[in-house]
């Protein structure tokens, strides 16, 4: 009987080549409205008003006198 | 999409390099504590650096809208360009926006150079900007390329300061459209200008195709797990993935990672919040980015990946490189799902990672 003889035997297999991904980092930079927050460490108003009445203003003088009394 | 690309230059200075074309000099991710995630860029050893962005043949445009926050420490002297509008793969010049040099700060004017720093002046603003050093001042500048009826528009922190209308933006060159950026960290000392929340719009579109106004661009990192864990980690299990892959703002490690094997396999995760911001505020957008590589020379792709409730968007995939680390990135610019997206949506929605053919 003849015999073969095999001094070694392999396959090559052909597949899809599509590798591996390695992620070392991700993050997002999300882009949003630069509207800011409002910081207020204090609020005041400066009222410039006249030193007399308005014209046609009497009666809010006489007001003020009857308070008074 | 109208809006192409951000970068608040967080990461670190190998990202940097990774995510723009260097041409010269070497920019640095330095921390900036007044600069949003307090971070920015500047430059090596005080010498000379710039960084482009060529954007890919579907995003080029006649409109350009570019902005970034900049902060002058007052060392410098010599005039600086802030932004570089440019065409034919990122080397002609078209526009230059600078400020013009001053060891005094009240001296700084805004300039608008056809052709390039020093080349054709079209503008200088009649007063100075960018009053108080090493205070970041958001400037924006919207482009029309065109050979008689071009336009140039700068604001600084959402105020327009020079307007040009109906004139030659185009200064030779072949394409008519734009196809690029560039910036110029440290011109002449190390942190002239410094650079932080950079954003780039093209003219298209009905949404973000106009100036942003001043935005404010967050850095946010991975916090916890989210809705899909297939990805096998650098531990050798798929659990709490999220820690391979959140390294601190200024401090990128590769040693440590998660791999994705098969087509569609993803990772999403939950992220850190923004801050000091109404959560009221709307969302323009959201760029996902990763430093990512693929194993071999076979085809793989990253592909972003957001989720709202139980919606998701994907970005364009964008391809690798076998066994170097790039910075593979895209935009998400509506909520998934749809309906008005505000900061509050943001704190609630996952991000990741997905493996693409």
């Amino acid at each position: 009987m003849t015999w073969a003889r095999v001094a070694e035997t392999y396959v090559e297999a052909v597949v899809a080549g599509q590798g591996a991904m390695r992620v070392a980092e991700v993050y997002v930079e999300a882009v949003v409205s630069g509207l800011g927050i409002l910081r207020v460490a204090e609020t005041y108003v400066e009222a410039v008003v006249s030193l007399t009445p308005p014209a046609g203003a009497a009666g809010g003088w006489a007001v003020g006198m009857v308070r008074m009394g | 999409m109208t809006l192409l690309f951000t970068d608040t230059f967080a990461i670190s200075s190998a990202h940097i390099v990774a995510k723009w074309t260097l041409t010269t000099g070497t920019p640095v991710a330095n921390s900036l504590p007044l600069h949003t995630n307090g971070r920015g860029m500047t430059a090596s050893g005080g010498s000379a650096c710039t960084v482009r962005k060529q954007v890919a043949a579907s995003e080029e445009h006649a409109t350009f809208i570019a902005g970034a926050a900049f902060s002058i420490s007052g060392a410098v002297s010599a005039e600086t360009p802030l932004l570089d509008f440019m065409s034919d793969g990122a080397t002609t010049t078209h526009i230059t926006v600078s400020l013009t040099g001053s060891s005094a700060a009240p001296a700084r004017r805004v300039r608008v150079y056809l052709g390039g720093l020093g080349s054709t002046l079209l503008t200088t603003t009649p007063v100075a900007y960018f009053p108080v050093n090493g205070v970041p001042y958001f400037l924006e500048a919207k482009v029309v390329l065109h050979d008689t009826n071009g336009s140039v528009v700068v604001k600084i922190d959402g105020v327009t300061i020079i307007d040009l209308q109906g004139i030659d933006t185009k200064a030779g060159g072949t394409k008519t459209v734009l196809d690029g950026i560039r910036l110029t960290p440290g011109t002449s000392s190390a942190y002239d200008p410094s650079i932080s929340d950079f954003y780039l719009c093209n003219g298209a579109g009905s949404k973000n195709n106009d100036f942003l106004n001043a935005p404010k661009i967050f850095c946010l990192l991975p916090n916890g797990n989210g809705n899909s864990s297939q990805g096998t980690g650098s531990d050798g299990d798929s659990t709490d993935n999220y820690e391979l892959v959140n390294d601190p703002l200024g401090f990128l490690n590769t040693s440590d990672y998660v791999d994705f094997l098969a087509t569609g396999d993803k990772d999403t995760y939950t992220f850190t919040d923004t801050s000091g911001i109404s959560t009221a505020n709307e969302v323009f957008g959201v760029g996902i980015y990763a430093h990512a590589q693929k194993n071999d020379a076979g085809a793989r792709t990253w592909v972003g990946v957001a989720r709202s409730g139980s919606s998701e968007s994907d970005t364009a995939a964008q391809p690798l490189t076998a066994a170097t680390f790039t910075a593979p990135g895209g935009i998400i610019e509506t909520k998934p799902g749809g309906g008005a997206w505000t900061v509050s949506d943001l704190h609630s929605m996952e991000f990741g990672n997905k493996a693409g053919t």
